[in-house]
């Protein structure tokens, strides 16, 4: 082969590397050039979710509200776990709600890698699109819950607050902290395909340690034991959530530790995600 | 090696210099508890498949390239590369802008309605959604799915959901295009209906590398052909050598 003739080629037309992983601001541009990507795949899923059923989408709405039924039936009469708390139904609809908003975003973003490896073998894009949809899924889904949540709230007779309103602004703090945890169990997964069975584990261990089910604070006299409940993330998005809405406390220390939780997880688990993107798709 | 004939006043849009493409397979995972004992817990091991070694070539401006050689000779990865999906191991692949892979397929839902998936593909491959709408109607001709363009994409025969890739990736008008066995499927229309799509892109300034067992195709299409065998440049050339000199090496080919 001619090297001098391929040397002056090179030069004279403006050629570039696309192999290379893109620098930190280029990608979060290419990002955003995507960003309908990140929305028209959730859509499209939900569409498709219950299409088969004769419900059809009403499913979106009557699956929270069977859970609650559930958890109601069974916490509430059977086991009365009640006590301590004034409006258990609410209290609890709006703990499980919250908590599973956490707990889909990661154990669903946790095989977003894994499970599109075809698309990842054929398409470029940037990755972090597949665990953002995912969370943009769940996002979407908290529509229906907030409608659930306001008609529980109203039936039990609670007079509507302007603190309602937060409700929305703790689930879009909420979001930034899932997609920072999808990011780093979607990467996790990739390289650890066994992590995705341990998952579902620890979020149940961390569901009986965010007080769903109970009010902490009726269990737990000691303020440094406390503080230490504080450190749970989870923990502190429920208890947000349900001081929007209900007149329980809200310690400050719960809402210093959800914004850092947040803030730092998202920044931190996008660069880890993004720190191993030429590794996806490969096996 | 064939001898360069391009002219050199063509403007160079995929240069490929020296590019090995190693990646790993690992081997069949231990699947009993003894065998993770026995093998004393160490990592699984993997062989190093060199499936590209060392490929070179300059491809001009509305060059068609069709690239042969018998299975598992690196042309598919060849391509992978190309895209900028499989990163190389050594060596470098540049390129105008970003080729593009026909794989739309992947990004595609089989329950949705062939329309939607125009849409999402459409997003997939970095179109906005207003040069989508744009596009559909010519997309939906193309494609000749006809009223089966609202209904679920998993009731499409397989020559009909090849029509839709082809017409969604093509739709694009990628500089660089990328055709994997994606035309094998379709019936004699689409075959003659696709090859004419790529020598309109070929018109349009732009480049089309096509992998196929059809020789066929390749001759259609292509004007500039790479054998390739145990990921390396047998031979480089206008299409008809190549095609004559890979025909008499396997006559059964």
């Amino acid at each position: 082969m001619d090297d001098r003739a391929r040397t002056i080629d090179i030069e004279r037309a403006e050629l570039a590397e696309f192999g290379a992983i893109p620098s930190v601001p280029e990608y979060l541009r290419e990002l955003w050039r995507r960003r309908e990507y990140a929305v028209a795949v959730p859509m499209g899923d939900l569409r498709a979710m219950h299409m088969n059923t004769v419900l059809g989408n009403l499913w979106h709405l009557i699956n929270p509200l069977l859970m609650v039924g559930v958890y109601y039936l069974v916490f509430g009469l059977i086991l009365d776990t009640t006590r301590g708390i004034d409006n258990f139904i609410t209290f609890l609809a709006v703990g499980i709600f919250t908590f599973r908003f956490t707990q889909n975003s990661i154990q669903r973003g946790a095989s977003t890698i894994v499970a599109n490896d075809g698309l990842i073998r054929s398409i470029y894009f940037p990755r972090a699109i597949l665990p953002l949809a995912t969370v943009v899924e769940q996002v979407v889904l908290l529509g229906p819950v907030f409608v659930v949540t306001f008609v529980i709230l109203l039936l039990t007779g609670e007079s509507p607050s302007v603190t309602w309103l937060l409700l929305p602004i703790v689930y879009a703090l909420q979001s930034l902290f899932n997609l920072g945890g999808a990011f780093v169990a979607a990467r996790i997964t990739d390289s650890f395909k066994d992590f995705q069975n341990v998952v579902p584990f620890v979020f149940r261990i961390i569901f009986y340690l965010s007080g769903v089910l109970y009010s902490v604070e009726a269990f737990i006299d000691d303020p440094t034991l406390l503080r230490l409940f504080e450190l749970n993330p989870a923990f502190c998005f429920v208890t947000m959530a349900r001081w929007t809405v209900l007149d329980t406390p809200l310690p400050l220390g719960a809402l210093v530790s959800a914004i850092i939780w947040s803030l730092a997880l998202l920044v931190g688990g996008f660069l880890f995600f993004r720190a191993a993107e030429p590794r996806y798709g490969r096996g | 090696m064939a001898e360069d004939l391009r002219p050199h006043d063509r403007r160079p849009v995929v240069v490929l210099d020296d590019l090995h493409v190693t990646y790993r397979v690992y081997e069949q995972r231990r699947t009993g508890l003894r065998d993770m004992f026995a093998s004393g817990f160490k990592p699984r091991r993997y062989r190093a498949i060199e499936a590209v070694r060392g490929v070179s070539m300059t491809v001009t401006v509305g060059e068609g390239v069709g690239i042969i050689g018998p299975n598992g000779s690196g042309k598919s990865t060849l391509l992978s590369a190309i895209a900028g999906l499989l990163p190389p191991t050594s060596g470098r692949v540049l390129a105008s802008s970003r080729p593009m892979l026909l794989g739309v397929g992947a990004a595609l839902k089989p329950n949705l309605s062939g329309r939607r998936n125009i849409t999402i593909g459409g997003l997939a491959l970095g179109l906005t959604r207003r040069e989508i709408a744009g596009k559909e109607k010519e997309i939906i001709d193309f494609s000749g799915v006809g009223d089966f363009i609202d209904l679920p994409m998993k009731t499409y025969s397989s020559g009909m959901r090849a029509r839709l890739h082809f017409a969604i990736a093509t739709a694009v008008s990628p500089e660089v295009l990328l055709i994997d066995e994606a035309l094998g499927v379709g019936d004699k229309e689409f075959r003659r209906r696709s090859s004419k799509r790529i020598d309109e892109i070929r018109a349009a300034a732009g480049t089309v590398f096509l992998v196929s067992h059809s020789l066929g195709e390749i001759e259609r299409s292509c004007n500039r052909v790479i054998w390739l065998e145990k990921g390396q440049v047998v031979m480089d050339g206008p299409t008809e050598e190549v095609i004559a000199a890979y025909t008499a090496d396997d006559p059964v080919e």
